[in-house]
């Protein structure tokens, strides 16, 4: 970007827009108008997290590391320190306990938990968000000769948390933590909060995690893309470092990319992970202590192993022109500005072809340089013997086409006086992009740790559709489909969906068969849910639930207001979710039922058991889990699938035997699915196509909804496009609806 | 809190995520609007618009993705919208983009606080003698930073388009200063 252009527009601007200027309590007074997802009452302690400030903080590879759960990875060498018992405060109905932490030769590191009293969740209303004055302050720890260690990073869930600061002296053992601003806590609570922590030496049996450290195999760096057209400084070592530790049950990896001398810079691409069956494996994320690394994964701890890590990345490498080359070029003894001169010389620099196509003298005393070279040529660095650069200068290379042969690229230097007659450029070297490398090493993780288990070898349950082995749709189908529609065949129920409206802030919704006929418009709101016997719509509106009769067109407000609400098998009772907590509402009366909060973080509806009595739901701790809950008697059961969508958002099928889901694919998302055991687990829609997290089974259960998502060019929503897809036949098809499909009922 | 974790608290009911993304983003996608509008107020309504909008839609975000392109690219539309619905894109073409465009290339070669800040006045005032379509392709070409492919995307051409678009100002460009260099 042309800096000193954006400074001047920036400039321009500021004489209206000042640097304070502050809209979030207009967005929030809004959002308080239309409280469809106000976060209930959980305490959720916001803490200014700072972006990673660590970047000096580097644990030497072979160095004894362990991680300690839940905290962190912990340096013992040197005198590790840890907190000689937790700290808890009780103010009108907040708990807020400090629980663990230890400091070491790197950091200081404390983890929070923050509780409200029962009396105090649900259906309190939340404090107003405009009420709550904005706090920038962040945690600090406050030493006993007066000085403080500021937090350099921090962050967590809302009910859990990790403050990490700088170590603590070599001599001190007492420290007050201050919290100065706690968020949401119900009205009248304290928002700032201190803590006297006492800190002493680890006891000799305190025990970490080991962390292992992995080593690729020699030479195994290989280019994906083009050659260029010299051979290129490519890396043969990886450079990335990988240590692994087990926890809990997962298997986190993590490491750092080195950047070595300063002449190469690293970009890591990707990181994919498959079993030893070569599936892909889910990756999760990883639990709280490696935020200082440059890079870490987590994958659950029942894979068949030896897993198969690959690494991807690009490098942009400085090329030294050796011995530098000249390029003369005559511009007279008073140039002209705006006077052009065509040059067009070709050179070879370090090997890649590069050609001056012309000078022009530009402003009073500058030139402008316009060079053609290949397109992995990102920059040349040159300088004109005659004159002194002031400014200006660095090329920036145009991005090339796909495809294209040349990039062209122009730079203008600035001089204190321009020089004149012949001036010679001395050309030093080049940055070239690299083509893509890859590397791969195979791991196993060391004797003693847990091997695989029944979830990735099961077979499918008895009576289950045979799973089709290939995936179903990947973007090369989803394309002929989009560009040539099949003729839909004929599918059972109605489909309610979603349309964004410009100017509107909630989209309309619609009920209409799969094939687009009987539309109707029910009116605005979001997370739809189709009744059981798909008479009913129960949607979300800016004042509330709203219930609509599907049969006589009428509407009737219901107190209260959630998101993802599920229909129970009988119809009186909906499962939904609000922040944390999920919740079930009885239709006939709106009694509300608080069915279990998140701990770590949010809590997911995900489907009702035939009985009635049981729901599904996903938690996340560490990637989302497939929970059941008894309604009546409030016990939990793990059920073993896991998945990663951020959401959590999965879907029962309606023999209870399948659930659909996204799941993170490398880098992006493929819709799967799995028994709720975890088994069976297969890829239905590759990541390669723009899925949605929502889905949805037909009533019959043969069918899921896919809905696909294209970025329109000049608009603000992409066109979004629903399309079917048969998990077990994998038959696919476009529908004829222009939306979101959330719910498809009899 | 990064953007990362700002979203997926936002995904996860969580408003301590909007309200990070909002003051970490907010002056800039206000001058943007306001260098598309040239009225505050109305910048500061499309901002919170765009921002809700985001907040309505982010459930379905994919957090892979960086937020700040997606964010501008709601603000800028947004504001076009807005624009639009109060028929304040009627303003007569008197200076072409590619003039515009000229004007900010000085940018690069003016030396001194007093030049500087007259080349800001001639570029404001050419700014306003602009569409707010036009604006717009300053906005995201020099305030935001796009890229020629999310220019494309965004105004819905081709890169090739674009292309030759900076080409013919370049060209342009430099016979404007050309000529003014003249006595």
């Amino acid at each position: 970007m042309n800096r000193a252009a954006f400074q001047l527009l920036d400039a321009i601007a500021r004489q209206h827009i000042p640097d304070d200027a502050d809209v979030y309590p207009q967005i929030a007074a809004r959002l308080q108008r239309a409280p469809r997802r106000r976060v209930r009452l959980q305490a959720v302690l916001l803490l200014a997290a700072l972006l990673l400030l660590l970047a000096g903080v580097v644990y030497a590879a072979g160095r004894s590391l362990g991680y300690w759960p839940g905290l962190g990875v912990v340096a013992p060498e040197g005198g590790l320190r840890v907190l000689t018992k937790p700290v808890a405060q009780t103010r009108a109905g907040v708990t807020v306990s400090i629980e663990k932490g230890f400091g070491d030769a790197e950091q200081t590191v404390l983890v929070y938990r923050v509780s409200v009293a029962s009396d105090h969740v649900w259906p309190t209303p939340a404090t107003p968000l405009a009420e709550q004055p904005a706090c920038t302050e962040t945690p600090s720890l406050r030493l006993p000769d007066g000085h403080t260690l500021a937090m350099r990073q921090g962050g967590g869930s809302g009910a859990a948390g990790r403050l990490v600061f700088p170590p603590l002296p070599p001599k001190v053992s007492q420290a007050v933590l201050n919290l100065p601003c706690l968020w949401n806590l119900p009205p009248g609570a304290p928002r700032h909060w201190q803590f006297t922590l006492q800190f002493a030496p680890a006891p000799p049996n305190l025990t970490l995690e080991p962390i292992t450290q992995i080593t690729f195999p020699t030479a195994t760096a290989s280019g994906t893309g083009a050659p260029p057209s010299t051979p290129a400084a490519a890396t043969n070592t990886p450079p990335f470092t990988v240590q692994a530790v087990h926890t809990g049950n997962l298997f986190v990896l993590f490491g750092r990319t080195q950047q070595s001398d300063g002449q190469r810079f690293v970009m890591l691409e990707r990181i994919t992970v498959t079993d030893a069956h070569g599936q892909p494996v889910t990756l999760l994320p990883p639990p709280q202590g490696f935020e200082n690394y440059d890079w870490q994964i987590a994958f659950a701890q029942d894979v068949a192993f030896p897993v198969k890590i690959t690494f991807r990345w690009q490098e942009q490498a400085f090329q030294p022109v050796k011995p530098p080359v000249e390029l003369a070029v005559n511009v007279g003894a008073d140039p002209k500005p705006g006077q052009t001169w065509q040059v067009n010389k070709t050179l070879t620099l370090a090997g890649h072809p590069v050609t001056l196509e012309s000078v022009q003298a530009a402003g009073d005393e500058a030139y402008a340089f316009t060079f053609r070279a290949s397109p992995e040529v990102q920059d040349i660095a040159f300088e004109v013997e005659e004159g002194k650069a002031v400014g200006g200068g660095g090329t920036g290379a145009v991005l090339p086409r796909e495809g294209a042969k040349f990039s062209v690229m122009e730079t203008t230097v600035q001089f204190a006086q321009r020089p004149t007659g012949t001036i010679h450029l001395k050309f030093l070297g080049l940055t070239v992009r690299l083509p893509e490398q890859e590397a791969s090493l195979r791991w196993s993780p060391p004797e003693g740790t847990p091997q695989p288990t029944a979830a990735s070898t099961a077979t499918p349950a008895a009576g289950a559709p045979s799973p089709t082995p290939a995936v179903c749709l990947d973007a090369a189908k989803w394309e002929e489909l989009l560009a040539s529609p099949p003729p839909l065949p004929p599918l059972p129920g109605k489909m309610v969906y979603d349309r964004y409206q410009e100017g509107h802030r909630l989209p309309g919704l619609y009920v209409a068969h799969p094939d687009g006929s009987a539309k109707q418009r029910i009116g605005e709101g979001a997370w739809p849910a189709l009744s059981p016997d798909g008479e009913h719509l129960l949607y979300s509106t800016a004042d509330g639930w709203m219930l609509a009769d599907l049969t006589t067109g009428t509407a009737r407000p219901l107190p209260g207001d959630g998101y993802h609400p599920v229909w129970s098998p009988d119809g009186e009772r909906v499962l939904f979710a609000d922040g944390r907590a999920m919740y079930v509402m009885r239709l006939r009366d709106g009694k509300v039922s608080l069915v279990t909060q998140g701990i770590a973080g949010p809590v997911e509806p995900v489907g009702w058991r035939k009985d009635g009595q049981r729901v599904l739901y996903a938690a996340l701790e560490a990637g989302f889990h497939l929970r059941e809950r008894d309604l009546r008697d409030g016990t939990r059961k793990d059920l073993g699938l896991t998945f990663n969508n951020k959401a959590g958002y999965a879907v029962l099928s309606p023999d209870e035997k399948w659930v659909a889901f996204a799941d993170l694919q490398g880098t992006t998302w493929g819709l799967l699915i799995a028994h709720p055991d975890g088994s069976a687990r297969r890829l239905i829609v590759a990541s390669d196509v723009p899925v949605a997290f929502i889905t949805a089974w037909s009533p019959d259960g043969q069918w899921l909804v896919v809905n696909t998502t294209t970025p329109m060019p000049g608009q603000a929503m992409p066109k979004r496009r629903p399309f079917v897809v048969n998990p077990f036949t994998c038959a696919a098809y476009p529908l004829p609806l222009e939306g979101m499909v959330d719910g498809w009922g009899p | 809190m990064d953007d990362r974790e700002a979203v997926a608290r936002l995904q996860a009911g969580d408003l301590s995520g909007l309200e990070t993304l909002v003051r970490r983003y907010q002056v800039r996608a206000l001058r943007a609007a306001f260098l598309i509008s040239g009225e505050r107020e109305l910048a500061e309504e499309a901002v919170q618009e765009a921002f809700l909008r985001f907040y309505r839609g982010v459930r379905r975000f994919d957090p892979s993705r960086p937020v700040a392109p997606y964010l501008y690219r709601i603000v800028v539309n947004t504001t076009l919208n807005m624009v639009r619905r109060e028929r304040r894109d009627l303003s007569l073409e008197q200076m072409s983009l590619q003039q515009a465009e000229a004007l900010l290339a000085q940018a690069e070669t003016v030396e001194g606080e007093v030049e500087r800040a007259l080349l800001a006045a001639q570029i404001e005032k050419a700014l306003a003698a602009l569409s707010p379509r036009q604006r717009a392709v300053i906005v995201r070409r020099y305030y935001l930073g796009m890229s020629e492919q999310e220019m494309a995307d965004a105004m819905g051409v081709s890169r090739g388009t674009i292309k030759r678009l900076l080409h013919n100002a370049r060209g342009r460009l430099r016979r404007i200063l050309g000529e003014e260099q003249r006595p």
